[in-house]
């Protein structure tokens, strides 16, 4: 049987374009990860949105309808002016541009902290990591508003952090489009950058996966002890596979960075 | 003689074509971060659309059911359809589709002007048929880092990615360095990369051990000319073998009785050698090894 090059290349382009339709049209051509944070499955919280899930590439609008909350709320929260820009556009992936100028020596500002801002909103049980902070807006208006009490507010004043009136206008989207498209990618909370200082800094981070623990001198055996789970594949990433399992991520992280800062 | 279809001006049509689609899918990646979609375009990232993104994720969805980073399901649709294709009719993704195969094709064209018939004949053959193996180091290097860190480490040496993603801030020096080396060594030698580093060249060329369609010559009219051999762009030397089972070749069908070889029916595509001339090519080849190359 012959068959003509241009053909038999015609119907190699049809093969490759025709699936794509098909697969399209199939639902199944998934270019990108979830928009929107994942919702709880097990446990007290079933059926709400995993403020553990928040990623740095989700818009505030969406973190404002997956959590009921007005992003000009959280704009105001984390005392961002943000001008003629419209709030629902912003995203935690912008947190470090707009707070640059913090002193570094006691943490950052980042998409972490609009996790920890969502979760004490939420009443959601959150340990943010131990270098988040929070801007003394953000936990103002959480008391002002009943959404914490007056112990909650004592214990969050080591990481409270006084900030100025911060403009978030488009002067500072485009760079931080530049961050976002990285974080998109990834999937994760951290952009691509934070992937090398997570394998080398020891500290469990959103993005760190099995292989780094093992790296950092942990045992499948002290995972496993730590964690009540045994560890899953050296390529998974350790918040998603101990989230998977219903685990509360936060508490699995501070015991397995104790454990790391043990060694 | 017959009029002869000329693959030449399709193939290059359908290169832009896809050379085009790539870049604008890049900008509009980079645009829907900005807020704005282009219409059919959508925002999907490269690594979305590129087909190697399954194969190097492989091992990571049968040990955990999951991709690696910036990998989706896109990629292993790709991935299935382009081997789908290349069992039938070879690396046709790589002589007709891939954008940085048709770039490389098209600096050499300069590479052509500048040293004329010395062009893509300037390694010594027995470096260059060594080098020719390179790329499986390179497919076996990708494989395993990709699945020890889960994370598409072979992005920051793609020069694919470099050049449809120049303006992100997001490549890596390496992959720049790489794709500069790329476009200075396709001034000499016929699609570099291709020939000795792409790892997924690599996979798809080993489909020219078993696609169905294969490309074939029919001694009893061939005259010998060399005109399919100098039409190659991966040298591969057409005119010594009955059924060209190169691990080089990229399904451009340029040596073709469409194309180069001025004799119909001469230099043809098919599943097996017409009946006619089995019988005959069997007793003239019988000297000739198993495979080409």
């Amino acid at each position: 049987m012959r068959i003509k090059g241009i053909a038999a290349a015609g119907i190699t382009i049809l093969i490759i374009l025709g699936g794509v339709f098909i697969s399209q049209l199939t639902g199944t051509w998934i270019t990108e990860n979830a928009r929107s944070p994942r919702l709880i499955t097990v446990g007290e919280f079933a059926g709400m949105s995993d403020p553990a899930d928040i990623r740095g590439s989700h818009t505030f609008a969406v973190i404002g309808e997956s959590f009921s909350i007005e992003p000009e709320i959280i704009a105001a929260a984390f005392g961002l002016d943000v001008g003629a820009r419209d709030p629902g556009e912003l995203r935690p992936n912008e947190m470090e541009l707009f707070f640059e100028g913090i002193d570094e020596s006691r943490g950052e500002i980042g998409t972490d902290s609009i996790k920890w801002f969502i979760a004490l909103y939420s009443d959601f049980p959150y340990i943010p990591e131990e270098t988040t902070l929070l801007p003394s807006s953000a936990a103002e208006y959480l008391i002002a508003a009943g959404k914490i009490d007056q112990e909650v507010m004592d214990s969050l004043q080591p990481s409270l952090i006084e900030t100025e009136l911060l403009k978030a206008d488009a002067d500072t989207e485009a760079d931080a489009d530049t961050e976002a498209d990285a974080d998109t990618d990834a999937g994760i909370a951290a952009a691509d950058t934070d992937v090398s200082s997570s394998s080398t800094d020891r500290t469990v981070k959103g993005n760190t996966i099995f292989a780094d623990l093992y790296t950092w001198g942990l045992t499948e055996k002290e995972i496993g002890e730590v964690t009540g789970e045994a560890p899953g594949p050296r390529s998974a990433v350790v918040r998603d596979y101990y989230t998977n399992l219903g685990l509360e991520y936060g508490t699995v992280r501070v015991a397995l960075q104790k454990l790391i800062d043990s060694k | 003689m017959k009029k002869r279809l000329k693959i030449r001006p399709v193939r290059t049509g359908v290169q832009i074509f896809f050379f085009l689609l790539i870049a604008l899918i890049a900008v509009g990646h980079s645009l829907e971060e900005a807020g704005i979609t282009l219409p059919l375009i959508g925002g999907a990232s490269l690594h979305a659309v590129c087909p190697f993104g399954g194969v190097v994720s492989l091992y990571q969805y049968i040990v955990s059911g999951t991709f690696v980073q910036k990998i989706h399901d896109s990629s292993f649709i790709l991935m299935i359809l382009v081997f789908l294709t290349a069992v039938l009719f070879g690396p046709v993704f790589c002589g007709w589709i891939c954008p940085l195969g048709s770039f490389q094709e098209w600096i050499g064209r300069i590479g052509k002007k500048l040293f004329r018939k010395k062009y893509n004949h300037m390694i010594p053959g027995k470096i260059d048929s060594i080098l020719r193996y390179l790329r499986y180091l390179v497919l076996i290097w990708v494989i395993i880092v990709t699945a020890a860190s889960a994370r598409l480490v072979f992005a920051n040496y793609d020069p694919y990615y470099a050049l449809f993603n120049f303006w992100t801030g997001e490549v890596a020096i390496s992959g720049f360095i790489i794709l500069g080396l790329v476009i200075l060594l396709s001034l000499v030698v016929e699609r570099p990369f291709c020939k000795y580093a792409c790892p997924y060249g690599a996979v798809l060329g080993l489909s020219n051990f078993f696609r169905v369609f294969k490309i074939r010559r029919i001694p009893k009219t061939c005259i010998s000319c060399s005109a399919c051999d100098r039409a190659c762009p991966m040298n591969i030397e057409v005119e010594k073998h009955t059924t060209v089972r190169n691990h080089q070749c990229i399904a451009c069908y340029e040596c073709t009785s469409e194309a180069a070889c001025p004799i119909s029916d001469t230099v043809i595509l098919s599943a097996e050698l017409p009946l006619r001339e089995s019988a005959k090519t069997k007793t003239r080849t019988a000297k000739e090894p198993s495979h080409a190359n």
